[in-house]
């Protein structure tokens, strides 16, 4: 039980930080967010595309992302999220330290490469 | 059930928005129609779990999971409503009668006195050598109030029963006349007029209560003149609905008597004598005091300990040696009943225990139905911990009924309780089922909870799941545990019935004795009634002689009066010293003796008889006593009374009385207590000023007592008769606190031999059932029922036994507890022991042969096809 959570914990910090990501630009609705991270992952990030919204709700609910309702291209009714001010923070925050982590990460796997050979 | 938010039809909407997107996508990228929204729905995953998972971000899950713990909790209570109501009225009746009592309890003991600084107020009184005997005096009083700096008041109270006169109409009232400071210390302000201080004693004060029942609350009242006892007083305010100060009856007196006051005013106090000498004058008051603030008990009481022995050394006052006595107020009032209700709330507590196994009991029998259930649960991957936590929910659920039940039932059984006998217990009328009680309850019903659900959820929970998958819900093993958990409880039950059993028949056997009067002593036939003469009229004694004896004239001449006399009552003691002894200077109550003037008649009318002597005549000559049997054996022992004479100051200096009879032992005025030495003038040889009227009638004393009351008032209509009664109410009056005693914890007993028995039933009934196909084998190969029956009940009869042993060695320690509420019977009284054993091993049999002898004259046919 406690390593599945841990599992889910991990991906939804992911899940996150890619979120706020992709509203950098601007607002977008569920579809869209979906579709950007597919995309802009190059798809090695394929996550069931439902798990897109426990992922947002958390963070309205935490005052990240905002949802307002919203017509899209084709006149269509949708919900649209967009950052707010302190999601714009918590961004450049995470971002610094996901950075931060994925360089460590680079140089411990560089260092045993080196070890090893 | 739970509304549907609107968040959730929002969600909704979204998703399927995304999938049509998806979709929409798709058939871009050139799949067919079918394909392009399989594949979407494929891509977003379960949606369900997408819609659970949102839900779980807007709630937090353990309010989630209690939400569905409590819908499958009120599920499964809506599946078996009769087994539901059965769990839930147990529960009703032990929370119930636990928060009742608790709610007593909390009002006698716990709650604060009603004045401004509760804590603060110290009874104030002196006692000889025998503890009982407690009186505070003028002369003590006087010295105590100008030497005590540990206390920022000390009043003096005394209380009268009076004749008020108010527009022509006679009514009694009972007036407490207090010393300055009273208003301050209890905290009065006046709900109209002015309060009176200091001297101002010919100013009145009304309650509340008198205000608006006697004088139709009339807002002009105010200025008024009234007459009491025959003297002018002026009604000078009325105290507000909720002033009810907790004032203590005398303690001197022979009958305890709670004061409810209808009416107060001011006393002066005794000045200190300047001489203390044989003629100094001596009043007797009640009184209390108020701490100044940060001194302790402790403090107050050593100094005036200090003081009252300096002064005794100093300045004897010739009333014997005597030792302050300073006790928080609260201690005074509700000490004696302390150890009453200590009994009863423990009794309440293992009703509710009993109760708990009764549920448990209840729990587990069913636990052989719902084992499938638990099984099939835990095998598509309820974790333990959630069917735990779900029987929880369950027992909380039903715990939450019986508490709403149990806290209506205890509103109810307040009421019945306090209508019992108000007087029998201080401070019970003020009992109410506050925020307090309720915390309790609700923490009771939590508590109950706790205990009757864990032991069924942990023996289900331990059930082998493929085991109970494969046999179709019958583990041998587990119902072999079910069944040992059953029988345990069954014994717990038994034993804990047993002491209440043994506690309430102790009780009963007390009271049975005190009210098991001697032959021709028929106290249901005698009505009394008491007046006190009153007024200017009566101010010489031969007017109060010639009432006394045209009241007693004239009963004796009413119809349907076979007998009649008149007492005093035992108003006073007096020192019964021998001619020729000494006047004792210590340990006078040693001889010491409760005195009542009585007319020839009354002795035979009460059922006494004459042990050697005479009777007294109707006209008697001055200076004659009688005295009785525990007289005799204290102060004559070897000595024939008769003739003897003792000191007899009040027909004069140096006179003797001379002693013409002796009459037996009688218990005619308080029947808890061992017959004290008596001695008994005649009326006309000492001063009276009220005496009570017996009568012994033909008819119902009741239905003749206002027939009677009127023809007497004809004799002077501005004296009024009160306390009318018959001797019998009188004498239950004496013990009420006793007949309260037994009535609540006889009710304990039987409440909890009825669950026991329902216990033993349910057991046993179980364990026929699980054994139908084995009985109908054995049946149908021969076995005889008369077999079978016994086998079944010797085996219901194993737990039963055990719990009997079990209780008799607990009553045996328990019932020490309540030896200083028992009369007459010791606390291991084995009559009464055995009698609970037979009584409680008699009704277990029955439950235990009920569901056997069903078993026993079943179908064999009918038994094997059972499943």
């Amino acid at each position: 039980m406690s390593t599945r959570e841990a599992r889910i914990e991990l991906l939804q910090g992911t899940l996150d930080l890619l979120i706020l990501r992709t509203l950098q630009p601007g607002p977008a609705h569920g579809h869209a967010i979906a579709k950007t991270i597919e995309r802009s992952s190059e798809d090695v990030l394929t996550v069931e595309q439902g798990s897109l919204y426990p992922a947002l709700h958390r963070l309205i609910k935490r005052g990240l992302i905002a949802a307002d309702e919203g017509t899209s291209e084709n006149n269509r009714r949708a919900k649209f999220y967009r950052l707010t001010a302190k999601g714009r923070k918590q961004l450049t925050v995470e971002t610094g330290k996901w950075d931060r982590m994925a360089g460590a990460i680079a140089r411990i796997l560089r260092t045993s490469t080196v070890r090893s050979s | 059930m739970i509304r549907r938010r609107p968040d959730l039809d929002d969600l909704d909407r979204e998703i399927r928005d995304h999938i049509e997107r998806e979709t929409e996508d798709n058939l871009a990228r050139g799949m067919s129609p079918d394909e392009a929204r399989a594949a979407a729905v494929r891509k977003f995953g379960n949606v369900t779990r997408v819609k659970e998972d949102v839900r779980g971000v807007w709630i937090p899950g353990w309010l989630d999971r209690l939400r569905q713990d409590a819908r499958d909790a009120a599920r499964q209570v809506r599946r078996s409503p009769a087994f539901s109501l059965a769990i839930v009225v147990t529960l009703t009746l032990g929370i119930g009668l636990t928060t009742a009592i608790y709610s007593v309890v909390n009002t006698v003991l716990l709650k604060p006195l009603t004045y401004p600084h509760p804590d603060r107020m110290l009874w104030l009184t002196t006692q000889g050598k025998d503890p009982a005997h407690q009186v505070m005096n003028s002369i003590d009083f006087a010295n105590w109030h100008s030497q005590a700096t540990t206390l920022r008041h000390m009043i003096a109270y005394d209380y009268s029963d009076s004749t008020l006169v108010a527009d022509g109409e006679a009514a009694r009232i009972r007036i407490v006349s207090a010393s300055d400071g009273f208003w301050q210390v209890t905290g009065a302000q006046p709900f109209l007029g002015a309060l009176p201080e200091g001297q101002d004693t010919q100013v009145l004060v009304l309650t509340h209560r008198v205000f608006r029942d006697q004088f139709h609350a009339d807002p002009n009242l105010i200025g008024r003149a009234v007459s009491v006892d025959g003297r002018q007083l002026t009604i000078g305010a009325v105290l507000p609905e909720d002033y009810e100060p907790q004032l203590i009856e005398h303690d001197w007196s022979m009958v305890r008597e709670r004061v409810d006051a209808a009416a107060y005013r001011m006393m002066t106090l005794q000045p200190p004598p300047k001489v203390i000498g044989p003629t100094t004058q001596v009043r007797l008051y009640q009184a209390f005091g108020e701490l100044k603030e940060g001194v302790s008990i402790e403090q107050a009481r050593a100094e005036i300990e200090a003081f009252h022995a300096r002064e005794q050394r100093q300045h004897p006052t010739g009333f014997g040696t005597s030792t302050a006595v300073v006790v928080p107020m609260r201690d005074r009032i509700v000490g004696p009943s302390r150890r009453a209700l200590g009994v009863l709330l423990a009794a309440a507590l293992v009703v509710l225990l009993i109760t708990c196994a009764n549920v448990a009991n209840l729990l587990l029998s069913r636990a052989s139905e719902r084992r499938k259930e638990i099984a099939l649960r835990m095998s598509v991957g309820s974790g333990p911990l959630r069917v735990v936590r779900q029987l929880l929910a369950e027992s909380m659920g039903y715990a939450v009924l019986g508490g709403i039940g149990g806290v209506l039932l205890a509103r109810w059984l307040v009421d019945v309780i306090v209508g019992l006998n108000a007087t029998a217990v201080p401070r019970l009328t003020e009992t109410t089922l506050d925020v307090g009680v309720m915390a309790v309850a609700a923490a009771i019903s939590i508590g109950t909870a706790l205990l009757f659900g864990v032991g069924p959820a942990i023996a289900l929970c331990s059930t082998n799941v493929q085991e109970t998958l494969k046999d179709g819900g019958r583990s041998v093993s587990a119902s072999r545990r079910v069944l040992a958990s059953g029988r345990a409880m069954v014994t717990l039950q038994v034993a804990l019935t047993i002491v209440l059993l043994a506690g309430a028949g102790l009780m009963f056997k007390s009271v049975w004795q005190m009210t098991t009067y001697p032959q021709g002593f028929a106290p249901g036939k005698v009505l009394t009634m008491r007046i006190d003469f009153r007024g200017p009229q009566y101010r010489e004694q031969q007017a109060r002689h010639d009432l006394a004896a045209s009241i007693l004239a004239k009963a004796q001449g009413l119809p349907g009066i076979r007998d009649a006399a008149i007492s005093t009552g035992r108003d006073s003691t007096m020192l019964v010293i021998r001619e020729g002894d000494p006047i004792p200077q210590e340990d006078r109550e040693s001889h010491a003796a409760p005195v009542s003037s009585i007319s020839a008649g009354f002795p035979r009318l009460i059922g006494m008889s004459l042990a050697s002597g005479r009777w007294f005549e109707e006209v008697e000559p001055s200076g004659s006593v009688l005295i009785n049997q525990a007289l005799a054996r204290r102060d004559y022992s070897g000595v024939d009374p008769l003739g003897q004479r003792i000191r007899a100051p009040w027909i004069g200096p140096d006179r003797y009385a001379t002693i013409v009879g002796v009459v037996s032992d009688l218990k005619y005025a308080e029947i808890d207590a061992d017959t004290k030495p008596e001695v008994f003038f005649h009326h006309t040889d000492v001063s009276l000023f009220g005496v009570t009227l017996l009568m012994r009638v033909d008819g119902d004393p009741v239905a003749m007592a206002p027939g009677i009351r009127k023809q007497l008032s004809t004799i002077d209509p501005t004296q009024s008769f009160y306390d009318v009664q018959t001797m019998e109410a009188a004498l239950a009056e004496s013990i009420a606190p006793r007949r309260f005693n037994l009535l609540l914890l006889g009710t304990f007993a039987l409440v909890a031999m009825v669950l026991a028995a329902l216990g033993v039933y349910g057991v046993v009934a179980y364990s026929v059932a699980e054994r139908t196909q084995e009985i109908g084998i054995r049946l149908a190969l021969g076995a005889e029922r008369a077999r079978v029956v016994r086998m079944i009940v010797s085996q219901g009869m194993k737990s039963v036994l055990a719990g009997i042993a079990g209780g008799l060695v607990a009553a045996y320690a328990a019932t020490r507890l309540i030896a200083g509420l028992l009369y007459g019977v010791g606390s291991h009284d084995a009559p009464t022991f055995a009698l609970a054993t037979l009584l409680l091993g008699v009704i277990a049999f029955i439950a235990c042969a009920a569901p056997a002898m069903r078993a026993a004259f079943v179908d064999p046919v009918v038994a094997l096809r059972a499943e």
